[in-house]
């Protein structure tokens, strides 16, 4: 047990946030509260902030853990997980965030609500808060088993200590302090991967990279060190993960939050240069190691689940092992912020204030929020050590989100039927699980399609097929309501 | 567990590293660029 590594990752995270906790109170104690401060940072993020905050909120376990686990089995081609990621970045910085930000929202079945009416509002909301929080149980697994990998416990005691720390990261002051705890640790995390990168270097037989190489060109496996790998995984691996992240998370809450928190649509649209080469470049660092750990034999005997993290500890001096796996630590904790952050987010705007308490004042909301987060991460807390490996369950929580993509994509630019909208986000959801929990792929023998690709071809089907048939109202976009709304607007800003 | 020695050959650490470094920064430079020009046409021509 490294308990001097352990010690001093739990000192660096609780004193960055009470440190920054306490710096954002001091800041705000001299202005009134707006509308939106917990949720949504009183709606002015700056530029610096609301990039690095994209960037960490999809770089959770599945951008850690994953790409070294797959790293093992598909070289450097495992880094599409991140390049995926940029695309998606792209799109949400030019395009969905720019929407909702421009729309003033402050959860995404709001805009359900503008374009179809309240029942699909609600469907999507619930439907919604369930999959971040699916994924919020993942990144709850996720800072398990690097507590775990530095302690010897077992990973349900890790996820109890890092979950408390992820409710301390939010709960203070919301979005705010999000976002600038994420400024601070995206520093950290890339001079802690740099370094980290050298010193593992000096550790290797040569004072190099070589052994590494020499290990796959030898073993005629030289295409493991491509980031294209061959055709079957560039087809099979590269564009389907490229499908499932562009399209699933192209609409969530977790990355529509901090766009609607953005001073302007100016800020996301220039966001986008540093997020989107932050996120992409830590799949870098994270294939370097993880195709390194399978190369030393004591590290490869583990598995390839944790060898990379034993790597680490084992192979880094002490202050380097502890300020890498803090900041990894605090990548994690930044998406279960975000993921505990956005279901609360959803489930008070959704269905308190919605459905409940149309009246309720902005510390009502701020009160249930963090009730709220609070309760579905001691949920998370407990189911954590009962879960399925962690990209098979992403594949599955992914493809619940495609359909609302298409539908909010076909009513915002085609045409709004609620009854359309309605029956294709109910059948790719019985296509999403009936191929998860069914013997439909067998006995179709498609077994190697992954979900995201059957809940978009049920999605386009039935969604193009339905508003070519079905009546409705045209595209949001060119409404008199919108017209009407930007007009507003402009007089406003004048 | 392996032993720390003198690096005697700095190519080695460039080839690898740097590889997949410069490959992967030139892809998301590309696709940066692409996402940047189709929004650009998109918005000139809604204009």
């Amino acid at each position: 047990m490294k308990t001097g590594i352990l010690i001093a990752v739990l000192i660096y995270e609780v004193f960055i946030i009470l440190g920054v906790g306490l710096w954002l109170a001091k800041r705000s104690a001299s202005r009134p509260h707006q509308e939106g401060d917990f949720a949504l940072a009183g709606r002015n993020l700056p530029m610096p902030v609301v990039a690095i905050t994209l960037a960490l909120t999809v770089l959770g376990t599945a951008h850690i853990l994953g790409i070294f686990e797959l790293a093992w089995f598909l070289g450097a081609a495992a880094i599409w997980f991140s390049i995926a990621h940029v695309i998606l970045l792209v799109m949400v910085c030019l395009s969905t965030g720019l929407w909702v930000r421009r729309l003033g929202l402050t959860t995404v079945p709001e805009i359900l609500e503008l374009l179809y009416g309240r029942i699909t509002r609600l469907i999507v909301s619930c439907t919604m808060a369930g999959v971040v929080f699916g994924i919020l149980t993942l990144e709850t697994q996720g800072i398990g088993i690097i507590i775990s990998s530095m302690t010897g416990w077992s990973i349900r005691n890790g996820a109890v200590v890092g979950a408390i720390l992820g409710i301390c990261y939010v709960v203070f002051a919301g979005m705010k302090e999000v976002g600038w705890l994420n400024l601070v640790n995206a520093i950290v995390m890339y001079l802690g991967l740099i370094l980290a990168t050298i010193f593992l270097a000096f550790r290797l037989p040569g004072g190099n990279y070589d052994s590494v190489a020499d290990y796959y060109t030898s073993s005629g496996n030289d295409f493991m060190l491509s980031i294209y790998g061959t055709p079957e995984i560039f087809f099979a691996f590269a564009l389907g993960t490229t499908i499932a992240v562009v399209f699933s998370q192209g609409i969530s809450q977790m990355l529509m939050q901090p766009c609607m928190s953005a001073e302007s649509e100016k800020t996301i649209r220039r966001a986008l240069w540093i997020a989107a080469p932050l996120n992409g470049m830590f799949g870098v660092f994270a294939v370097v190691i993880g195709l390194t750990a399978k190369t030393v034999p004591e590290f490869a005997a583990l598995g390839p689940k944790v060898a990379a993290t034993t790597m680490l500890v084992n192979y880094l001096p002490p202050w380097l092992a502890a300020l890498l796996l803090a900041s990894f630590l605090a990548a994690i904790l930044s998406t279960f912020a975000m993921t505990s952050l956005a279901p609360a987010t959803i489930f008070t705007v959704d269905i308190y204030k919605n459905l409940y308490r149309p009246k309720a004042t902005e510390a009502d909301m701020a009160r249930v929020m963090r009730i709220t987060i609070i309760i579905l991460a001691v949920i998370a807390m407990a189911v954590a050590a009962f879960l399925p490996p962690i990209l098979a369950a992403i594949n599955w929580l992914f493809s619940w989100l495609v359909p609302v993509f298409w539908v909010v994509v076909f009513g915002l630019f085609w045409k709004r039927s609620s009854a359309v909208a309605v029956t294709t986000l109910v059948a790719a959801w019985i296509a999403n699980s009936a191929w998860s929990f069914s013997s439909l792929p067998q006995a179709l023998e498609m077994t190697d399609v992954p979900n995201a690709y059957v809940t978009l071809a049920v999605t386009l089907t039935v969604g193009i097929i339905g508003n070519l048939m079905a009546s409705g109202s045209g595209g949001f976009f060119n409404a008199a309501e919108y017209r009407a709304q930007l007009n507003e607007q402009a007089a406003a800003a004048e | 567990m392996n032993k720390p020695q003198p690096p005697n050959n700095q190519v080695g650490v460039e080839t690898m590293f740097w590889s997949i470094f410069v490959d992967s920064l030139a892809l998301i430079l590309a696709i940066l660029a692409v996402g940047w020009v189709v929004a650009y046409l998109i918005h000139r021509r809604s204009q």
